[in-house]
């Protein structure tokens, strides 16, 4: 998908300021943002059952399920507890499959700027092990998630901001805005 | 910690100063909000005298004045001590004129007021100053509550806080029903008549904050989620103003529990404080309460450490976060009481806060139709 698409899918549920990056949006979405839930709601019941699958493979430390937000889901899976780990999340805005990556250990090649944790984060796997992972936890998804795509963490640090007041900005990305997820390490 | 670099002379009352500003912090933080100096005066030949002068702006002159205090146009109070922080004297400022002598809540003997000063007439006023730190980097400045501070204070000639005198000479001890000045009407109180302000006075409160505070009893209501994985509850009854009529909203709340150690005492950058810290740290110097009555609290899981918090634990951090977006929501919006844009601010800010101390918390505007409904109350009295 590129760029100009995820921009598209975005004003359907925020009012976006101009085409201009970084992308500027209000702060309160518009009303149809507050129809997902029941969309996300009618998922519930793949969504425990791609957590239990996931917990019973055995491939995964710690699985730990976060509240994502009226319209994602949100699972932190550790790889080396509690060092590092994948954050794989599934979003309603675009039908989309989202992970990012955490390593205490590891400095990251690219830096994900708007994170409180950018020493630890990644949008690109921090090792083989995590990579490999990754591709697992991502086909299960699809085992339940099978009309959802894996979004493109190529496009994940386009500047996505919120405008709080005047000269006040919520710093986010791309990922950030389709996920709704501030960007923190495995916890 | 003097600056002794920055130290000067100043004459008072006939004294020679000498200044020595402080630098002061407050739970490692330093505080922006109100200004401290060490002054030293010659006693005798070889007697010196050393105090604090303690200069605090009220919260909107200091939010005006980007938090920079200013000589001509002050709105705040100057307190004395002595260095074991015992009050001495006082003074308080609008607009660079002194409007009132600052007096302690010390009672004596009799349990009456103990009254520092002499003046002709007028009124009790209760002042809460909170002070802030303000943090400013190339991404602009954010603020951080550091608590408050209470004085009562002596106001001059308030003609206009009448009916308060009122209720000072009713309940007033000693039988001071007195001739008044014509027609049974209400001779105000003055302090060549201390009796007449007897425990037990109604007197004028006078709140200087950015909202009401949330009491302790709000956010009871706190479920545990997936797992233990987090707590949250939809938040019913939410404002930011002193005597909300408008802007009282919900939002979902959930916070993280079960954090590894590592996570918790990582630093990070601090979206709100920007300051390096790390959760741990920062819920230490918040909230060291919810440590020592176990409602925070470490267990160990397949050889790792993991941090827990309990039901009460999540509903004072809930509350910790909502009244820190409150005073940011308050000082940074423009006549926040008709901003319709006011909750997502709140929200924002409540959410920063909170990833402050548990990464990965939401806050959000949307209810979350699985988690339990609990109210927020909210009063002056409540802290």
């Amino acid at each position: 998908m590129q760029v100009e698409k995820y921009i598209d899918l975005l004003s359907r549920y925020y009012v976006i300021m101009d085409n201009q990056l970084p992308i500027k949006a209000e702060l309160n979405p518009k009303e149809d943002y507050f129809k997902l839930q029941a969309l996300t709601d009618s998922y519930q019941n793949q969504w425990n059952q791609f957590l239990k699958e996931l917990s019973t493979s055995g491939r995964f430390g710690r699985i730990k399920e976060l509240y994502g937000s009226n319209h994602s889901f949100k699972v932190v899976l550790h790889v080396n507890a509690p060092t590092d780990g994948i954050v794989l999340l599934v979003s309603m805005i675009g039908n989309q499959i989202g992970m990012y990556y955490s390593d205490f250990n590891n400095k990251p090649n690219t830096t994900i700027s708007t994170s409180e944790y950018k020493d630890y984060v990644s949008y690109y796997p921090f090792s083989h092990k995590q990579e490999e992972l990754a591709r697992f936890a991502l086909d299960l998804a699809w085992k339940y998630f099978p009309a959802f795509d894996k979004f493109d963490n190529t496009h994940a640090s386009i500047p996505y901001c919120v405008d709080m007041s005047e000269n006040q900005f919520d710093k986010k990305d791309l990922f950030q805005a389709i996920f709704s997820t501030s960007i923190h390490p495995v916890l | 910690v003097p600056a002794w670099d920055f130290a000067y002379k100043r004459n008072h009352k006939g004294k020679e100063l000498v200044i020595v500003p402080l630098i002061v912090r407050e739970g490692g933080l330093p505080i922006k909000g109100s200004s401290s100096l060490l002054l030293i005066s010659k006693n005798g030949k070889n007697e010196f005298q050393t105090q604090i002068a303690k200069v605090t702006g009220d919260a909107r002159y200091m939010n005006a004045k980007n938090f920079k205090l200013g000589d001509n146009d002050f709105d705040g109070i100057v307190i004395i001590e002595d260095l074991s922080g015992n009050f001495i004297e006082g003074e308080a400022y609008e607009n660079g004129k002194k409007v009132g002598v600052l007096q302690s809540n010390k009672t004596d003997k009799n349990n009456k007021t103990k009254l520092l000063s002499k003046a002709t007439t007028g009124s009790f006023v209760t002042i809460i100053t909170h002070k802030y730190t303000r943090v400013c980097s190339d991404y602009g400045c954010d603020t951080h509550y550091a608590g408050s501070e209470s004085y009562t204070i002596w106001v001059e000639s308030l003609e206009e806080a009448e009916p308060y005198y009122g209720t000072f000479y009713t309940n007033g001890g000693g039988g001071n029903g007195g001739s008044g000045s014509g027609g049974g009407g209400v001779e105000p109180c003055n302090l060549d008549n201390p009796d007449c302000f007897d425990s037990g006075s109604t007197i004028l409160i006078e709140v200087v904050e950015p909202a009401d505070r949330l009491c302790i009893d709000s956010f009871n209501g706190f479920q545990g989620g997936s797992q233990n994985s987090f707590w949250h509850a939809n938040v019913n009854g939410l404002t930011f103003e002193k005597n909300p009529t408008a802007n009282i909203f919900n939002a979902y709340f959930s916070l993280t529990n079960g954090i590894s150690d590592l996570a918790m005492n990582t630093p990070h950058d601090g979206s709100v404080l920007r300051v390096t810290y790390s959760p741990l740290e920062f819920l230490q110097a918040t909230l060291p309460e919810l440590f020592r009555n176990g409602d925070i609290y470490s267990r160990m899981e397949n050889g790792q450490k993991y941090w827990y918090f309990t039901k009460y634990g999540a509903q004072r951090i809930a509350q910790w976060s909502s009244n820190m977006a409150a005073g940011e929501v308050y000082l940074s919006v423009p006549s926040p009481e008709i901003n319709p844009a006011t909750k997502g601010q709140f929200v924002t800010y409540a959410e920063r806060y909170l990833r402050s101390i548990l990464p990965g918390s939401r806050v959000t505007e949307a209810l979350n139709p699985n988690a339990p409904n609990t109210s927020a109350s909210y009063s002056k009295t409540c802290k």
